[in-house]
Parts: structure tokens; sequence; C-alpha cells
């Protein structure tokens, strides 16, 4: 395993010194699966006082390869609502797809998702949940995302 | 009776399932039946780093360099088992020479190896911090046995003078305390001092940011600098590069032949290596 390293190293600064207050690492026990709680860092009347549950499953391949990331569902942790978040917790954002680069680091993607739901002020689901939340396929990674409405 | 390559399938599947030994056998059985094939000698060197024979595992990846020197995986591998047979001089030069065949053909394997020249440096390093605390041991140990020695003269010394009763135990006494307290100054000198040549000069230091390759997180090795002025450990780029070859900040298009080598970077790596002997 060459990536081994940079993962014990991400995972220790997470845990020491994590990017900001509202960044938690609940949990990672295998290296592999890490849950992480997800504040929004402002006053956004939609999220205040809301917290959300986030998975990642590190890859193989990472950090040549994203991780896959997605929201999870579980009792005082709402999937948060967002036009580009849909009710199965899978979220269309570039840089989890073809923008991705090994730069990019799981605290980064966690401030990313941060202020994609900070900056957020509509109360809605993307228009095509109902359709994509019935044929998705486990590993948001394997939906091709249309990145459309770059307004939100 | 199996072909070679049917023992070394076998072997492979021994292998996968952990059983190295009878993977090893299978392998040997290859070997016999085709003494000519390198990867036989690899994946039996493989498996013998698994159960720790590393003498075993240097000389299959020298046989497998006899018969293909330039082997960027039978380099590794030796480079690897020199490591952990403490050959450090030998394991650098090999790895070196890894590193270098592998990077000109663009194997996948070169990040693993610019780990592994790391990960030898730091060895070393400790190796070398561990036979300095040895034979200052050695010496602390002289010392106090010396030191008893002069005890042991004095308070002779204290008979010689005829002393007796109350008067020669006090001057026994004053000798044993002041010489306790050489024996606690000697002991406290050499511990402050080990202390010291362990750490540095000072605490063992942090890798700064500047000097740790942004993918691999590592110290860097052999950096090379994009045309954006951002400075990545080679391989690694290298390999994000395999899958659109974008520059990982800016996103523009990036081809490896725009990549220069960062030597101030490098040196500075390896000065902080020689001082905190970690990546």
């Amino acid at each position: 395993m060459s990536y081994q390293r940079r993962i014990m190293k991400e995972l220790e600064r997470l845990k020491t010194a994590p990017p900001n207050s509202h960044i938690t690492l609940v949990e990672a026990n295998d290296l592999e699966t890490w849950q992480i709680d997800l504040e929004v860092n402002n006053d956004n009347p939609l999220y205040t006082g809301k917290t959300f549950r986030l998975q990642f499953i590190i890859g193989p391949n990472y950090p040549v390869e994203s991780p896959q990331v997605q929201f999870m569902p579980l009792p005082a942790r709402p999937i948060p609502i967002h036009p580009h978040i849909y009710s199965n917790g899978h979220i269309c954002l570039d840089i989890l797809g073809d923008e991705w680069t090994p730069v990019q680091t799981v605290a980064s993607v966690c401030i990313s998702l941060q202020s994609m739901l900070g900056s957020n002020d509509r109360d809605e689901r993307p228009p095509d949940d109902e359709r994509y939340i019935k044929h998705a396929p486990k590993n948001p990674k394997q939906t091709r995302f249309v990145y459309h409405d770059d307004t939100v | 009776m199996p072909t070679a390559e049917e023992f070394k399938t076998i072997g492979n599947d021994f292998y996968s399932n952990h059983d190295f030994e009878a993977a090893i056998m299978n392998y040997s059985q290859a070997i016999v039946k085709n003494p000519k094939n390198v990867i036989y000698y690899q994946n039996r060197a493989m498996a013998y780093s698994k159960l720790g024979k590393y003498e075993e595992m240097e000389r299959d990846c020298s046989k497998a360099l006899e018969i293909l020197p330039n082997s960027v995986k039978a380099l590794y591998y030796l480079g690897i088992a020199l490591t952990a047979l403490r050959r450090f001089r030998q394991g650098a030069e090999v790895l070196d020479k890894a590193y270098a065949e592998s990077v000109k053909m663009s194997s996948a394997l070169s990040p693993k190896i610019s780990e592994q020249i790391l990960l030898l440096k730091e060895q070393r390093h400790s190796h070398e911090l561990e036979s300095v605390r040895r034979q200052s041991d050695t010496l602390l140990t002289y010392m106090l046995e010396l030191l008893e020695k002069d005890k042991q003269e004095q308070l002779n010394e204290l008979k010689a003078q005829g002393l007796s009763g109350q008067a020669l135990r006090s001057e026994r006494q004053f000798v044993q305390e002041e010489f306790l307290d050489k024996e606690k100054q000697i002991i406290s000198t050499f511990k402050a001092s080990q202390k010291g040549s362990q750490n540095g000069n000072s605490a063992m230091e942090e890798i700064p940011d500047y000097l740790a390759d942004p993918i691999s997180f590592n110290l860097f090795m052999d950096p090379v600098v994009t045309p954006a002025g951002q400075t990545y450990e080679r391989s690694w780029l290298l390999e994000h590069l395999k899958g659109g070859g974008k520059d990982p900040l800016t996103r523009k298009n990036l081809s490896p032949k725009d990549l220069y080598p960062n030597l101030a970077v490098k040196k500075a790596a390896e000065d902080f290596m020689k001082r905190n002997g970690k990546y």
C-alpha cells in the first residue's frame, strides 16, 4: 500500500487539528471508512443548529483517485436539503468527480461542503431527486452527474 | 506433473491466502522447471519477505537481476531486503538505481520506491543514533568503573593514615558522599548529551509544509517544479498525470516534459532528513 502514509497523516491532522470546530472526526476504524460530523460555520438559517454526518470511503488509489463521499441519514443526522444534494445523501459536486485532484484532502472536501451549504438559500432538493434515488447506484462515484446550474 | 507456470499459479494462490511457506515451495518447483524466469524469483522473494527471511529474499532478487539486470521490481525488492538487513549503503545504491529505472519506464512502482528511499534514510539515521548511544553507554560504564576504583583507593588511604573510630567513620562518609555526587553528575551529563544528539539540537522539528509534497505528504526526495511554480514529488505527480494530465492546483494542461527538478528544495529536504531523520 503505497498511499497508507498519506492517509495516516491526514487522519492524524484531522484528529488533532481539524480545519474548524464544525468539522469533527467521529470514527475511522479501518483507515478506509471515515465518519465525520459537519455543521455550517455561518448563521445560514437553513442549516444552523443541525449536524450532518458525512461518510468518506478511501479507495486503494486515493489520493490519485477521489474518495467516495456522501451524507448518511442517521437519527439526529438528517440529509441537508440543497439543490445539489439528493435525498439519499449523494452529492453532486464537481471536485468529487472530474475536478478531483490529489492535492485535495478529506479536510478540504469538508470545507468545500461547508461553504456549499453555507452559501445556499434554496430550501429544495435537485429537480430530478425522485427519479435519481430510484435508480441510483450504491456508490455515488458511478453516477455521471451533470454539473448544471452553477448559480447555486 | 504441472508446468513451471502452473506451479507459479499455485504459488500465487497460496500467497494470496497468506500461506507463504507453501507459496515458496511452489515457486521453487517453478524455478526447478524453468530457472530463467525472473518472475518466479521475484515472487519467491516477496514470499520470503513476508516471513522475515531477508537473506533468502536478497538471494532471489540477485538471481533475478542476473537474468534481467534492470528489472525495476527486482531492484526494488532487493532494496527492501537490504534495508531490512541494515546494509544501508548498498541498499541506497540499489534503490537509487531502481528509482532511476522506474521513472525512465514510467512504472507505477515509482512512488513506492521513492517512499522506500526515505524509509531507508530514516532507518539509517536512527541506526546511527543508536550506535552513538551504545558507544556512549560503554564509555559511561567505563567512567563509573574508574570512579569506583578511585573511591576504593581513597577509602583505603584513610585506613593507611591510621584513622579509627568516630574520626574514620565521618571521613569515610565524607568520601562516600563526595563520590555519590560525582557519579550523579557524570550520569546526568551523559543522559543530557544523549538526549541532545537524539533530538538534533533542540526538540524534533515537524516537517515544514514547504518541504512536504502536497500529494503524498512525504518529505521531498525528488522534487520537480511546474510552470505554475508549484513543487511536487516527481513520482506522485507523474502518477496523477497519467489520468488526464492537468496541474493539480491550476487544472491547466501539464505534461511531464514541462517539469524541472527543484534542486534547492531537494537540498533543503536532504538537510532536514540529516538533522531529524524522518520523512
